[in-house]
């Protein structure tokens, strides 16, 4: 390959190599990749911290009964088969829609029972607490409830104030007649569940409380935390194949599609739109590398004199072209993970989300190794591409007339 | 034309017939028509045999050089190398070929600046995809019989001209070719260094065996030819 050969004693000789308009071509792809992996990274960022605040309510995977009752959770996960071997713990819960009332208001609300023992290893409720305690005991006889932050605000509950849960118990022998049961409960804490949705109507108390609420010894389902999280889509197929539809798995991923459907998408389109960016400074790799083609005419000259093959010639530039498109994307992620640093500094001046439709208020930025590997293809493609027109123009050259002056 | 040595000159009589050039014509599109630079000019270069061209700017001796390096192609006419048309080559055909039976020296040494004399003398072969070590050896050779032992890690900008010159020959031959072309390559040098140039083309002709064909202006040099003809407005002034 003399073709790097030359190439590498051309950039050697670094001040006749990098002359003002490779610099300018090559600070012109550094800011486009720079600016891609920011984009990506901050996409990607936002997903994963959006994603660990989901799972932390819902867990990674959630199986509901359907036809048969869960009675016993461990001989459940036995059926799993090897995809038992991936869960990390498991909570049973029960969930029940009722109304709250506290402060002289009364809103719908979605009362979650959960092994409060468990609240620590599946739901991670010591995470969201804004405001109040993370302790379960009863006090002065009262048990504790962990109130969405949005319900909290709505009825203007404090941490250690008193509220009441009314749920609506219909008799079996009527269709008709309900009594209401009413339990009285302390706001152990306020907590920040990620969505909206969830801040604004869930509360968390303990099983047992919400069984003997009901009179069942039932329970939902099971939330299940797994060992890793981001295979939780594949584990649940094979739990729902392994346990039969009398059971309904889903995983964290399925539960809030239309979320993360939407990152992943708008995450694409912007791909494509910083990615113009690139399109745009690889026409300047076509031109300097058509002024290079043109200053090295001689070079060219000699080399096809010496005996290298049109062919060459274009190999020769298409490598110059690509040189400098491998050096603007070193820089690029280089100044891109200096972008993401910068982001994320300048986020605890100028706050990005509103915090009260999502729990993120700030931005982590995350780098992921297949991001930049899509950011390199294609740069790396488009300055290839760049690079035709001039390489092959170049091997076009007659040899004569660059070796005519000196 | 009388300042020229005498013209024609002895085709000697041993070897065989290397390069024949049949009626070579080479024209350029001008705006007001074409102009002929070579007029169906013919030439039969025998092996081991040392030819050069002279004649004034402008009578085609350059352009000729070039046909019948395969540098360039000519509009009508046939060049053929031991009985092979080389006017029906693809332009990748003649690189190979050019790579491994031709050598070139020019009035402008055309070093590359970026490399050393070494790595010059070492291009033809890296371009071929010879063999390092052996192409390492010959080019050591060559530089150390053409006196540049010492410089051989040394950039051109760091050579004299003469220095440049006997490098961009030793370029020319790293590859043993059989044929060595030269266009001017005395032109740029003073007279001390143009003999010493002189002398070495005759010594590399003797020790190879190297056909030599030679385009100049200088009739000290062109008088040291046993063969000699000269070209006038595109034709054989005399043949």
């Amino acid at each position: 390959m003399f073709h790097l050969w030359i190439l590498s004693k051309y950039a050697v000789s670094w001040r006749r190599f990098f002359d003002i308009p490779i610099i300018l071509t090559v600070i012109g792809i550094t800011i486009g990749v720079g600016v891609l992996v920011l984009a990506m990274s901050a996409f990607s960022g936002f997903e994963t911290s959006l994603k660990n605040a989901l799972i932390e309510v819902v867990g990674d995977v959630s199986i509901f009964q359907r036809g048969k009752k869960i009675e016993n959770p461990a001989a459940l996960i036995k059926q799993f088969g090897p995809a038992g071997k991936q869960v990390e713990s498991t909570m049973m819960f029960i969930t029940q829609e009722s109304l709250i009332a506290g402060q002289g208001k009364v809103s719908g609300v979605l009362m979650h029972g959960v092994e409060k023992e468990k609240a620590g290893t599946v739901l991670n409720l010591k995470n969201h607490i804004i405001a109040g305690s993370d302790s379960w005991e009863s006090q002065g006889g009262y048990p504790a409830a962990f109130v969405g932050k949005d319900l909290v605000n709505r009825l203007g509950l404090k941490p250690g104030d008193l509220f009441k849960v009314i749920l609506p118990k219909p008799k079996k022998m009527s269709a008709v007649d309900i009594t209401p049961m009413i339990k009285t409960f302390y706001l152990a804490a306020s907590v920040d569940l990620g969505k909206y949705e969830f801040n604004s109507r869930f509360i968390f108390v303990d099983l047992p409380i919400v069984q003997q609420l009901l009179g069942t010894k039932s329970i939902s389902g099971l939330r299940i935390k797994l060992k890793n999280s981001d295979e939780a889509g594949v584990w649940a197929q094979k739990m729902q194949e392994k346990i039969g539809w009398s059971y309904a798995v889903s995983d964290w991923k399925q539960t809030n599609r239309n979320y993360f459907s939407a990152i992943e998408y708008e995450k694409k389109v912007m791909f494509f739109i910083v990615l113009i960016i690139i399109i745009a400074s690889s026409f300047n790799v076509s031109t300097t590398l058509y002024v290079t083609v043109l200053k090295r005419y001689r070079d060219i000259s000699l080399m096809k004199t010496l005996g290298a093959r049109p062919r060459d010639i274009v190999i020769f530039f298409c490598m110059h072209g690509l040189f400098l498109g491998v050096l603007g994307l070193g820089l690029g992620i280089l100044t891109g993970l200096f972008f993401c640093y910068v982001f994320e500094v300048l986020q605890k001046v100028f706050p990005l989300l509103p915090s009260d439709i999502y729990r993120l208020s700030f931005v982590t930025t995350e780098v992921r190794l297949e991001d930049l590997g899509m950011i390199s293809a294609a740069t790396l493609l488009i300055c290839f591409f760049s690079t035709l027109i001039p390489s092959i123009r170049g091997s076009f050259l007659p040899p004569v007339e660059g070796l005519k002056y000196e | 034309m009388n300042e020229f040595p005498p013209i024609g000159g002895m085709i000697p009589s041993k070897g065989g017939l290397l390069l024949e050039a049949k009626t070579i014509t080479r024209s350029y599109a001008k705006e007001a028509g074409s102009m002929d630079v070579l007029k169906g000019v013919n030439l039969q270069i025998y092996e081991g045999e040392a030819v050069c061209i002279v004649g004034s700017s402008g009578a085609g001796k350059s352009t000729l050089l070039h046909i019948l390096g395969t540098l360039d192609r000519p509009t009508l006419g046939k060049v053929s190398f031991e009985g092979v048309d080389l006017t029906r080559k693809s332009a990748a055909e003649l690189a190979h070929f050019r790579s491994k039976t031709m050598g070139f020296v020019f009035q402008f040494h055309h070093l590359l600046p970026e490399m050393t004399a070494i790595e010059n003398v070492l291009l033809p072969c890296r371009i071929a995809g010879d063999n390092n070590a052996d192409s390492l050896k010959s080019a050591n050779a060559l530089l150390d019989q053409f006196g540049l032992g010492a410089r051989k890690s040394h950039y051109p900008s760091q050579l004299s001209g003469g220095e440049q010159q006997r490098v961009a020959i030793a370029r020319a031959l790293v590859r043993s070719p059989k044929i060595l072309f030269a266009d001017e390559p005395t032109g740029n040098l003073d007279s001390s260094n143009a003999r010493l140039i002189q002398d070495l083309f005759f010594q590399l002709k003797r020790e190879r065996k190297l056909t030599l064909v030679v385009v100049t202006h200088d009739l000290n040099f062109a008088g040291r030819f046993p063969r000699c003809l000269e070209l006038k407005d595109g034709m054989w002034l005399k043949y």
